[in-house]
């Protein structure tokens, strides 16, 4: 590793792979730092180490996510693994931890590939031992062939809910029900973007498929499956024993040990915010979203966005915006002439457009339902500081609407996930207690370092220019 | 729209103001760029605290800290407010030499707020503290408040009295008239009123400029950060040092407000601060060797504020000297925020023309040219 880059690159995912090899090929000096231990992102995780039988099960969606990394490698770019970057600036600084000791590296262009989150939405019992997230179990799988072994209830809104559950019926995980809170309205609403979509109707039938496949194991195994679910709620002492729900007038009720919730997914903005992008509110998907240009350039002139960080198009997109980001900063390195760039990002950007065209149609389809923020006053919102949603309407009642000044007053994004895994939530509970809109509303700022660091670990970094090592 | 008094800013120290003179009768009109609090008054580390302050400020600041046990009778908020002992150590003898003779100083001037205590007493204060710390300098009487919920109280405790708060409401000239001044705001309208009152913090000097009235007055952004939860190793006790820069506030809720002096580059013009991630190296640094058991805290967060400073470090409080009916309160130089009640009421004794209740003489804006 040096200490300075044309161009560095956070976060591994079909973005910043993509981006970094296409920078790296056209001779730049390139840095991808990332989290996990091995490349891939989240959708692609792991994917240099999964066994055939985990590929299998995972599909060519995922295996898919070989020939990125083929190409990766063969461009080879400087890349470095378990990098926790905890702060960025718009001068190409980017500041990390690595094996326990902080250092800075610098660049010219600094291209945030951080991709997306799933929506954390709080409901009764959503912090109960057995509850976690559809992705957060397809981690577990893609990580180390983890599946349930004790009753499961599937509950959400999204393809990945179908997704998983289709993964884990060809493990034959034990499950109990499958709750999908799409309201059914929503079919009727997006039908209007469907003409568009048809544009990639291979993409379509596939997703009709997977869903039809589910229906049909799910009926084979006698497994459950509820539409129109409303009022998930997830019940137990010390662990979760069963998962309530309503559809229509019936009282649901399955005895479970794991609850796999999912309700969309994000881009994960922390470090974009950070570093000062600009944001813009998207109606459909209820989510702040860099405002970014095709090539992912963003109000700070050094700073890029590519991949789910910009808007969540899956990985597919991710690839090509990472390749077009790429471009764009090759040409502005003269590594491409105006005529070439021309040339090259053309059937890029023309894929890119095939590749959004189903796009309008899936967020209306599973868009986030009215309701889905209709949280109980009792159930936690904030769980760092264990603020309540009956807290956060109290001080919206007051007359605050600014959740940064919420934090400072009743401490809820206070803690160490400075507001990631509340905001979604707090920015509706405002919306719906003050009549103020979500997007008129002062985003939460995040402050460096956006991850936690030790004292000692800051105490001894090397934050000052040094030489290249 | 006209009112006896024009305040402009609405920081703590403006909405103070506000407050005082509201209570007196006064019509007050308060304008605020953007939001009550929004800079250094509502986010400043929530110090409150006597210790170690500059001599001429230690009677407002007594004074001060009397009236921080009555904010729920006087704002109908407690602020936040709760003791927490500020213990300033010293590292080694030439450290206790400087606080024996601080000590010495305030118990000549009839002072005694600030007691030396022991390398025992140290530890009994303040159990994890290293083995180098031979003694300190307590004050019993201080504490912690929430900053943005404090400036928010006096903010709504001026609206109940009367006064108007225009936020978001930018002054963008102001013209001295034949009986007062005339503000015109980023809304397009126009304001007068007989008296005029300067509590734009780091944009003070910026703005007193406007009238020809130009103050020394410079911006700067304190840096401060906060730690996740690590109970029982403050004890409750806040920290200071006597030869390098570290404030340690023991939050109630067992984090740690890491502030005392760190500062971040800034841009007044554009707004923006960028937080220097050097200054949380240094603290990091100087925390570990003094409370060594902080090795595995974490540095959660950092923020910091736009402030006004000037170079002696005290503030400026009174009527300006070359304009007539216009009154400062401002360049707190990082430590405002305790003395805010008491200096709502000097700067409302001020403005209607009475004798301050204690001397501010020490804060005429023109000592800088005597000086000179």
């Amino acid at each position: 590793m040096k200490n300075s880059y044309d161009a560095i690159i956070i976060g591994a995912g079909p973005a910043g792979l993509a981006c970094s090899a296409e920078l790296a090929n056209k001779g730049l000096e390139v840095a991808l730092l990332d989290e996990q231990a091995t490349p891939g992102g989240q959708i692609y995780r792991n994917i240099t180490r999964t066994s055939s039988r985990q590929r299998t099960v995972l599909g060519e969606d995922y295996t898919e996510g070989l020939k990125v990394i083929e190409n990766f490698e063969k461009a080879a770019p400087d890349y470095l693994p378990r990098a926790r970057v905890w702060q960025a600036e718009p001068n190409g600084e980017v500041f990390l931890s690595h094996k326990k000791s902080s250092k800075k590296l610098t660049a010219q262009f600094l291209v945030l590939s951080t991709g997306a989150m799933e929506r954390p939405v709080p409901f009764p019992g959503w912090t109960l031992p057995g509850v976690m997230t559809c992705g957060g179990m397809s981690n577990l799988f893609k990580d180390s062939s983890l599946a349930p072994t004790e009753p499961v209830v599937i509950a959400g809104s999204g393809p990945l809910l179908w997704l998983v559950a289709e993964h884990l019926f060809a493990l034959n995980a034990p499950i109990a029900a499958i709750l999908d809170t799409t309201p059914s309205k929503q079919y009727i609403t997006s039908a209007r973007h469907m003409p568009q979509a048809l544009g990639r109707f291979g993409y379509l039938m596939k997703g009709v498929k997977m869903i039809a496949a589910v229906q049909l194991a799910a009926k084979k195994a006698k497994v459950p499956m509820y539409r129109n679910v409303k009022n998930i709620e997830a019940v137990g002492n010390e662990q979760l024993q069963s998962v309530k729900a309503t559809c229509g007038n019936k009282q649901l009720e399955f005895a479970a040990s794991t609850l796999l919730v999912h309700e969309g997914i994000i881009p994960n903005t922390a470090l974009l915010r950070q570093i000062g992008c600009e944001h813009t509110w998207n109606p459909v998907q209820r989510y702040w979203h860099p405002e970014v240009n095709e090539h992912g350039a963003t109000n700070l002139p050094a700073v890029f966005v590519a991949g789910d960080g910009t808007f969540v198009h899956g990985a597919k997109s991710a690839e090509y915006k990472g390749r077009l980001t790429a471009m764009a900063i090759a040409k502005q390195l003269h590594r491409l002439s105006k005529c070439e760039y021309k040339q090259q990002a053309a059937p890029v950007r023309e894929q890119l457009h095939k590749e959004l065209q189903p796009r309008p149609f899936i967020d209306a389809l599973y868009a986030p339902r009215k309701d889905l923020f209709a949280i109980p006053d009792e159930a936690t919102v904030c769980r760092c500081e264990g603020v309540t949603a009956g807290r956060i309407r109290e001080i919206v009642a007051q007359g605050f609407s600014d959740h940064n000044e919420i934090k400072s007053i009743i401490r809820c994004g206070m803690g160490p996930c400075q507001g990631r895994m509340c905001g979604s939530a707090v920015l509706e509970l405002v919306a719906e207690r003050s009549g103020i809109p979500a997007e008129e509303t002062r985003p939460l700022r995040m402050r460096p370092p956006i991850k936690p660091v030790s004292l000692q670990e800051l105490a001894n970094a090397q934050l000052e220019e040094t030489d290249e090592s | 729209m006209k009112a006896d008094v024009l305040i402009v800013g609405g920081g703590i120290m403006g909405c103070a103001t506000a407050i005082e003179l509201a209570r007196k009768k006064k019509s007050v009109i308060l304008f605020e760029k953007d939001e009550p609090g929004r800079h250094a008054s509502g986010h400043n580390s929530g110090g409150v605290r006597c210790q170690g302050r500059d001599v001429r400020e230690i009677p407002l600041a007594v004074a001060a800290r009397a009236m921080w046990d009555h904010h729920e009778q006087t704002v109908q908020s407690d602020c936040g407010f709760h003791v927490s002992p500020r213990l300033r150590l010293a590292e080694n003898d030439a450290d206790m030499a400087v606080l024996e003779k601080r000590q010495a100083l305030l118990n000549s001037l009839g002072y005694d707020h600030e007691v030396l205590v022991d390398r025992e007493q140290v530890r009994r204060m303040s159990p994890h503290v290293a083995e180098h710390v031979v003694g300190g300098l307590a004050c019993y009487t201080d504490g912690l408040a929430n900053p943005l919920l404090t400036s928010k109280a006096y903010a709504a405790t001026a609206e109940r009295e009367g006064v108007t708060i225009l936020s978001q409401t930018r002054v963008i000239d102001v013209q001295k008239t034949a009986n007062g001044f005339k503000v015109r705001t980023s809304s397009g309208k126009q304001y007068e009123g007989e008296t005029l009152v300067n509590g734009t913090g780091a944009w003070a000097g910026r703005f007193s400029e406007m009238l020809g009235d130009p103050l020394p007055i410079y911006a700067a952004a304190p840096t401060m950060m906060v730690t996740d939860r690590v109970p029982g190793i403050m004890n409750g006790t806040s920290l200071g040092l006597t030869g390098r820069l570290l404030g340690l506030m023991a939050a109630e809720n067992g984090t740690i407000i890491i502030g005392g002096g760190y500062r971040s580059p800034l841009d007044l013009e554009k707004e923006k601060i960028w937080i220097d991630p050097m200054q949380m190296s240094k603290a990091a640094k100087i925390m570990i060797e003094v409370l060594p058991a902080l090795r595995s805290a974490q540095m959660i967060r950092c923020w910091t504020a736009f402030e006004g400073c000037l170079k002696d470090k005290v503030p400026i409080v009174g009527a300006s000297t070359k304009v007539s009916g216009l009154f400062h309160v401002c360049g707190f130089s990082a430590h405002g925020f305790q003395l805010a009640p008491m200096m709502g009421r000097v700067m409302s004794q001020l403005v209607l023309g009475r004798e301050p209740e204690l001397p501010l003489d020490d804060f005429r804006p023109d000592r800088f040219e005597q000086a000179a």
